[in-house]
């Protein structure tokens, strides 16, 4: 034990000054543990593996075999093995040696990207994919890759990818006749599984950054078809059009910045639109209360708004806005506040060069085409063009509430603000954190 | 010596720490006289005094040091902070707030403004303020910093602090629910009861986390209504004669009950290390991956017709898979995962002996003999089995109720479809 501590010792020591580019320091210690203990698995290693870098795997295999048999549970020996037998073109042995240092270390690295490239090399497509779609998935998202191995990584990203597209096309064959069979039903759910599946979308899902009913699903836009009193407001959409073109006719003053949140919260990805009337409001019905004087300024509107399904939770909600979003303004990605409430975008001013995203989709707003979404799943926007981009926003129900759940929660957000004696989650520190 | 270059003054600091560090107050006092003596308006240098005096207990002084430093480096965070900290000192608490905020405004998420704002915000008794501080403070740690015990001890009253405020907002709305609770008497309040614990910091939500094929847009239910599964009645009705089915094998034909997880040489073992290849958790299979057992089938006739009868998940080669899984005494299933959403699964519990624990997300539920549930086997899920008599359950595959019939086949021709790709075993069934 003292002995394998020394030779440890000193075979760091080496590795060391090998590190720092003094190779004849590194060989001294090398030699001394060499004539301490000449037989010693790690020594033989270490000699092998200047033999592997020398081009001599045939001298390197004979030391590892030795070293193996007195060592057989330590895995870097194995992989310096399958080195040498690559080198041999023994690619069955490789193969052996492979395995046993994963079958020590699962998770080995080296090992798991030696096992893709021999599988590659034997013409295993599929496998070696699969090898290295487990070797990616053990680095942890945001790591930098360590330089040694970039290339070996990123060659093996471009084999998963390769792989997920021979999939899809084996796959969508096999799919053919049903999706003739189901020419007609949507089946865009099970098109996003499989994009999932092959890795070509990911999934989001709600976030709400207050109240979190559970149970819900996360579906990004609504099928329009399940909000038939949105046709009503739809045949409104020119008349809803000219009494806010009619609004913004008085300038920005008649806005209301749309995010308005104290200082020194951590809420930074507001900074620029914080206060700002970059992203302006103009309320029709402001948490709940109906706005008489800007209402009787849009009688037009008013009147589509008694078709609207109201997200009624006194104090909060609902709310009906003109949200008007600034030439070259962006609002960045965040999630909304309460899952048991949907938002409906009637898009009134769309100039060219806009862009809206909820989670996995992207979707374009249509003058008078409204839809129906679900604000707590990530989602932003953004005008990229030189004019304002106009919507009316609407707060109604997510539909998988019940009447008795509905209740309870308008009891549970008022009795919130009471506590907390605000008003406004909306807008309040417990948003985003 | 009039020029005085930053890595001198950056080795005095060092002196500094170091023998504060090891309470050599005098040399660390000569080294700030020096530092002070070669530029006296330098703010690391006064920051440095600053916080020295404050050590001392000579607020004043720390004041106008710290004060100097922030006003000549107005863009650091952590200057304004010692600011606040003098002015705590002084009981100064509105310019105490105010030096925080400068932090704050310069860097919202600075984690130790946060927490001297929640301290200040407490101190005056603003608990409810506090509260949301020290629910930001939490929020902007950074997730592998190092946590001295300074740090790890406010975090810990951090989350105090979170709980008491938790467990103040539940008593007041406590009677205003209970009034509503009243009023719907007899109604299923599960899902609120639900958001209303993980509001109160009750209650963690679980989400689905599929192995092999994640379903988007699907409800996310632990433990499914069996309204959804009508016909589960007659498996129910059934259960003493599908019990004496399931104790028959396991006396009569115990080698044909197999080790529920049986992992390929050189796959992970992780959690599965004591049950790996082990029959602790056994299985006698009626139906494995879509093909019946006739042997085990013949040999449990009632079982075979009600499972026959059943509008099970079905897809070639993968699915359903039926059987008796036998958990030992004193043995347990660890969390886990399964393999996709699309599929839920049945438990008919046989033989259940006090002693025993189900959990699947955040819900407990104990087994009832003869009482046969749904769940979502990609929620996080473990068993415990903590009594001296083994427990038997049957348990079998059906579709996710919320799949149009249309999904339901396409699901089924993709799993096939990536399974003959693969040319491997079932991703269906993954030992585990």
């Amino acid at each position: 034990m003292e002995d394998d501590r020394r030779i440890l010792q000193l075979l760091e020591e080496a590795s060391n000054a090998s590190a720092l580019g003094y190779a004849q320091e590194a060989d001294r210690f090398l030699r001394q543990a060499q004539a301490e203990a000449p037989r010693h698995p790690l020594v033989l290693n270490e000699i092998a593996r200047r033999m592997l870098e020398a081009g001599n795997p045939a001298g390197a295999r004979l030391l590892l075999e030795q070293a193996v048999k007195d060592a057989p549970d330590h895995a870097p020996l194995w992989i310096n093995l399958a080195a040498a037998l690559r080198g041999l073109n023994l690619g069955e042995k490789e193969m052996a040696a492979v395995e046993k240092a994963l079958a020590l270390e699962p998770r080995n690295m080296r090992a798991l990207l030696q096992k893709a490239s021999l599988q590659e090399s034997l013409g295993q497509e599929r496998a070696a994919a699969a090898t290295y779609r487990t070797a990616l998935q053990l680095i942890p998202p945001g790591l930098d890759v360590p330089p040694g191995l970039r290339q070996a990584l990123e060659h093996g990203q471009r084999c998963v990818d390769a792989n997920n597209r021979a999939v899809e096309d084996f796959v969508e064959a096999r799919l053919k006749n049903l999706r003739r069979q189901y020419a007609g039903t949507p089946v865009r759910r099970v098109d996003r599984c499989l994009g999932v599946l092959l890795q070509k979308e990911r999934i989001y899902r709600q976030q709400p950054s207050f109240l979190n009913f559970p149970e819900l699903p996360s579906i990004e836009f609504y099928d329009r078809k399940d909000f038939p009193w949105l046709d009503a407001i739809e045949a409104a959409a020119d008349d809803i059009r000219a009494e806010l073109v009619n609004v913004l006719s008085d300038g920005q003053t008649s806005l209301e910045p749309y995010i308005d949140i104290p200082e020194g919260l951590p809420l930074d990805q507001w900074k620029d639109l914080n206060r700002s009337r970059r992203w302006g409001i103009y309320y029709l019905w402001r948490e709940g209360m109906p706005h008489a004087e800007h209402l009787a300024r849009c009688p037009k509107t008013a009147k589509a708004l008694e078709a609207w399904p109201r997200w009624d939770v006194p104090g909060f909600g609902p709310s009906a806005v003109f949200s008007i979003l600034d030439a070259k303004t962006r609002i960045p990605p965040h999630c909304g506040v309460y899952n048991t409430r949907l938002l409906v975008h009637l898009p009134l001013i769309v100039p060219p060069a806009c862009l809206f995203r909820v989670g996995g989709e992207r979707r374009e707003w249509v003058p008078g085409k409204a839809w129906v979404f679900d604000d707590t799943i990530e989602h932003e926007a953004s005008n990229d063009s030189d004019v304002p981009r106009a919507v009316m926003i609407l707060d109604i129900w997510s539909p998988f509430l019940s009447e008795v759940e509905r209740q309870f929660v308008r009891e549970v957000i008022a009795a919130m603000g009471d506590y907390y004696g605000t008003s406004s989650h909306a807008r309040g520190a417990q948003q985003v954190l | 010596m009039n020029t005085v270059t930053e890595s001198q003054l950056q080795g005095l600091m060092e002196v500094v720490d170091r023998a504060m560090q090891t309470g050599n107050n005098a040399e660390a006092d000569q080294a700030i006289a020096k530092a002070r003596a070669l530029a006296p308006d330098h703010p690391g240098v006064l920051n440095v005094a600053g916080m020295r005096a404050l050590a001392l207990g000579d607020a004043k002084t720390a004041r106008s040091l710290l004060e100097r430093a922030a006003e000549l480096d107005p863009a650091t965070p952590i200057l304004w902070v010692n600011v606040a900290l003098a002015q705590r000192e002084l009981k100064d608490e509105t310019a105490e707030r105010d030096a925080l905020e400068k932090a704050l405004a310069l860097a919202p998420r600075y984690f130790p403004a946060l927490l001297h704002k929640a301290r200040l915000l407490e101190r005056q008794g603003k608990g409810k303020a506090a509260a949301t501080m020290y629910h930001a403070f939490l929020s902007c740690l950074p997730r592998d910093a190092d946590r001295p015990p300074a740090l790890q001890e406010a975090i810990a009253h951090a989350q105090r602090a979170l709980q008491e405020n938790d467990r103040a907002l539940e008593a007041f709305l406590e009677p205003r629910v209970q009034a509503a609770r009243t009023r719907h008497r007899g109604e299923s309040l599960e899902r609120f009861e639900a958001c209303l614990e993980a509001l109160l910091g009750k209650r963690s939500l679980y989400r689905p986390e599929p192995t092999f094929m994640l379903f988007p847009g699907l409800p996310a239910i632990e433990f499914l209504d069996r309204t959804h599964y009508p016909w589960l009645d007659e498996f129910d009705a059934a259960a003493d004669e599908i019990r004496r089915e399931a104790l028959s094998a396991f006396s009569e034909a115990a080698g044909d009950f197999v080790p529920y997880i049986s992992k390929p040489a050189g796959a992970p073992v992780d959690q599965w290390l004591e049950l790996n290849n082990s029959k602790r958790w056994s299985t006698y299979f009626l139906m494995k991956n879509g093909k019946g057992i006739d042997e085990h089938l013949a040999r449990c006739p009632r079982t075979a017709a009600l499972l026959k009868a059943a509008p099970l998940c079905e897809i070639a080669n993968h699915a359903p898979t039926a059987f008796f899984s036998v958990l030992a005494p004193r043995t347990r299933i660890p969390p886990h995962t399964g393999v996709t959403n699309t599929r839920f699964i049945v438990h008919l519990p046989l033989v259940v002996p006090p002693g025993c624990m189900y959990r699947v997300g955040a819900e407990k539920r104990p087994w009832r003999e003869g009482n046969a549930w749904v769940f979502d086997d990609t929620f996080e899920h473990e068993a415990i089995n903590d009594s001296d008599q083994p427990r038997i359950v049957l348990i079998f595959d059906v579709w996710n109720c919320f799949l149009t019939p249309a999904e339901r086949d396409l699901v089924a021709a993709v799993t096939a479809g990536v399974h003959d790709f693969n040319e491997g075993e079932s991703p269906f069934r993954q030992g585990g």
